[in-house]
């Protein structure tokens, strides 16, 4: 009987442990399932989250990389501007010089070019006295006769007269390129004066002599001047004058760059003036390569070259038309044929008043 | 002295799950142990919790309860466990416990949480060194109880806990306080006496992603980020589905600093996402992710941080608290979150905490307190 409740009670223990465990399972059971399914939920949260910030990285990092580029680009644009600031700088600090020196050099040039008349006289003169000499006291002494065949007096007395001609033709040209220079740099033209743009044309010519002048590489290039009747144009002549430098110095290039392709090929430079109405019109053509016309488009645009860097900015024409348009109310424009050359047209009113009105 | 026992349970029979906690918890002591002073009793939403406070009532009937319904509950003695029961008693003769309640939270939670301190204090006219609290976490903003909490404590006065959680269905949760079920309540322990702490806090998160701003929010929810629908933002990342709390937001303070709040739900018609605590417009805040190993090494962060603080030489007990993502997130390794409890203190330290629906805790002692969300936080008691 004993045994009995014993093994009832182990039994009815048994028993209730298994209820136990069975609660348990089957709690644990309801939770595996909402808790799969959420973890599911998540994993596929995860990948979409996962794919999104990757293509966010991406986004950003081409950004980034066009962010870079640009950078770049105006950083290689400062530079420039940089340069051709530091160029600018020295060419005004040169323009001062040169004007200084110009100036200096002015008067010691006056007095040599005074006086160069007077030693002609001079020594004319005394040529007569030493022909008058000669006539008088034929034969000389022995020792006067040496003196005359070692000095050569004949060839002396011959040559004598061109070498002060040749003296007066070289003063000139000292007194024009003198001119030429203060000319061009009008350092005491600041505000807009009433000029003859011919002078300017002449000076910027002048300071390009070199260039236009040729060299054992290559030939002359040729200057036609077609030069009309032009008032006084009322401007800023040292800013018309860089114009001019710039749209020059553009044409050389142009010929040059030719000449080195087509040798053969004459290089040419046409400068035609004229007054109309209210404007004058200044047209500066060469013989050079030409520009295509998809490039026509940019011509203007700051920083546009075809040159080789550290040669072309592409700031000279950006600075022209801003020169000519927006300081003088004028207009510049090109007209150019591949292969046949280029010509510049600028066009600015007489009167700055006028152009205001 | 302080000596904590711990009774866990996985039945989900409420009647043999509490008789066989009991049973654990005396087993624990011996003839010298004193009778305990406070219990902290930690419960799945599916017991019957009348029944469970009133055993306890009997067996233990002048002790201080308080507790409420979690979402997974851990202790050194079962380890991580969901569905199951967790009680600890606290047993001491140089350390008081007070416990307070405060009632109405929807209502009022700034007043509630004045209340409770009242009701805790009683007529102690000492200033308690800790403050432990188990608060309503669903309903109302959850975050302005621990506002209410530091504007009569004072800001910088340590307040730990955690608020109740009722298994992701944020509907109802419960607090324990006496023999009382209550629910819109705050519950709170005052420890007065020789008392040592330490506390570690970690998550693991990171933001990731855009960098947006709140532009309109309502309560408890984000109407609209950066002027457009708020959940957008979670749209361009989830490809349309619903924004989730394991991808909470960052929301970043002035100092650049940031904590976490987590969605809880959204409304496709409105755009807005849905919080358990109200979040401050116009801040940035930007969707952050974390990974498994993230989330593992932020626990083992929390503990270690806590441990090399503790001021005296050996801690008696460690409370933890850990958001209840950390559990969604980690799933079957949830469980690794006790492990490396255990190994980090050599196994010798007796642990208790919960899985919440929010933390309550400062960066370090002395620090700001606040609510946290997607954190595991770490609190050290002892007298040594
Ligand atoms: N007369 C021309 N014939 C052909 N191409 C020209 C002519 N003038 C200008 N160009 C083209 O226009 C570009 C821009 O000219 P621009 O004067 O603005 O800059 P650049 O001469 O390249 O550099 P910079 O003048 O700053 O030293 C030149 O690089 C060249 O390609
Ligand atoms: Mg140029």
């Amino acid at each position: 009987m004993l045994v009995m409740d014993r093994t009832e009670e182990l039994l009815r223990q048994r028993i209730k442990d298994l209820e136990k465990e069975n609660r348990i399972l089957h709690k644990q059971l309801q939770r595996s399932h909402t808790d799969r399914v959420q973890v599911e939920n998540n994993y596929i949260r995860d990948g979409y989250l996962l794919q999104n910030i990757i293509q966010d990285l991406e986004t950003s990092k081409s950004i980034l990389e066009q962010r870079g580029i640009a950078l770049e680009l105006a950083l290689h644009d400062i530079q420039a501007m940089q340069s051709k600031l530091i160029e600018s700088e020295k060419m005004s600090a040169l323009g001062v010089l040169v004007a200084g020196v110009a100036h200096e050099i002015n008067n010691p040039l006056g007095f040599i070019y005074g006086n160069l008349g007077h030693v002609e006289q001079y020594i004319n003169k005394i040529i007569e006295l030493v022909h008058l000499y000669q006539d008088q006291y034929n034969p000389p002494l022995l020792i006067i006769q040496d003196k005359i065949e070692t000095i050569e007096l004949d060839f002396l007395l011959q040559d004598i007269p061109k070498v002060l001609q040749s003296m007066g033709i070289g003063v000139e040209r000292i007194i024009e390129i003198v001119k030429s220079l203060s000319n061009f740099s009008r350092l005491d033209e600041a505000e807009y004066k009433a000029v003859d743009l011919h002078e300017g044309l002449e000076s910027t010519l002048m300071i390009l002599h070199n260039k236009l002048n040729g060299d054992p590489t290559r030939p002359k290039i040729e200057v036609i001047r077609d030069y009309g009747m032009l008032p006084f144009v009322e401007c800023h002549a040292g800013k018309l004058n860089q114009v001019f430098m710039n749209i020059l110095g553009n044409a050389i290039d142009a010929i040059v760059e030719q000449y080195n392709l087509i040798p053969d090929r004459p290089g040419k430079i046409s400068i035609e003036t004229k007054s109309l109405g209210e404007n004058v019109y200044i047209t500066i053509s060469d013989s050079g390569g030409g520009i295509s016309e998809a490039l026509q488009s940019k011509l203007f645009d700051p920083f546009f070259t075809t040159k080789p860097v550290g040669k072309g900015t592409g700031l000279g024409l950006s600075i022209s038309y801003q020169i000519i348009v927006e300081n003088h109310r004028g207009k510049l424009s090109c007209h150019s044929i591949i292969d046949h050359g280029t010509t510049f047209t600028i066009v600015i009113p007489i009167s700055q008043a006028d152009a205001l009105s | 002295m302080l000596k904590v026992t711990i009774g866990h349970s996985k039945d989900p029979d409420s009647e043999s799950a509490i008789s066989e906690i009991i049973e654990q918890c005396l087993e624990q002591c011996d003839s010298d142990t004193p009778d305990p002073i406070a219990g902290l009793l930690l419960a799945a939403i599916d017991f019957d919790h009348q029944l469970i406070l009133d055993r306890i009532h009997a067996k233990f009937p002048n002790i201080a309860l308080i507790g409420g319904t979690t979402d997974g509950e851990m202790s050194s003695k079962l380890q991580f466990s969901q569905d199951s029961l967790v009680l600890t008693l606290f047993y001491s003769d140089d350390i008081q416990i007070q416990a307070g309640l405060g009632r109405n939270l929807s209502h009022d939670p700034v007043a509630g949480a004045a209340e409770a301190v009242r009701h805790g204090k009683g007529q102690n006219t000492e200033t308690p060194k800790l403050c432990l609290t188990v608060a309503e976490g669903i309903g109302y903003d959850s975050n302005a109880v621990v506002e209410g909490l530091k504007k009569v404590l004072g800001k910088r006065f340590p307040i730990f806990g955690g608020v109740s959680a009722d298994q992701l269905r944020f509907q109802k949760s419960f607090q324990f306080f006496g023999r009382e079920v209550l629910t819109d309540a705050v519950t709170l322990f005052f420890l007065y006496g020789d008392l040592q702490f330490s506390c570690g806090i970690a998550h693991g998160w990171k933001p990731i992603g855009k960098v947006a701003t709140l532009t309109e929010v309502a309560s408890n929810s984000v109407v609209k980020i950066d002027g457009k629908f708020a959940t957008d933002l979670y749209d361009s990342y989830l490809q349309g589905l619903q924004p989730s709390p394991e991808y909470p937001l960052a929301i970043f303070e002035e100092s650049g600093e940031f904590y976490l709040r987590l969605p809880v739900g959204s409304n496709r018609e409105t755009g807005e996402i849905h919080f358990l605590t109200n979040l401050p417009v116009e801040t940035q805040v930007q969707v952050a992710f974390a990974t498994r190993e993230d989330v593992l090494r932020a626990t083992q962060d929390s503990f270690q941080i806590a441990f090399d603080r503790y001021p005296g030489r050996h801690p008696d007990v460690a409370l933890l608290f850990s958001c209840f993502i950390r559990r969604q997130l980690l799933g079957t390794r949830t469980q690794e979150e006790c492990q490396w409890v255990n190994k980090l203190s050599k196994q010798e330290l007796p642990f208790v905490g919960f899985y919440t629906y929010g933390e309550i805790g400062p960066m370090e002692i002395g620090g700001k307190v606040r609510l946290h969300q997607e954190t595991f936080i770490t609190l050290l008691l002892g007298t040594s």
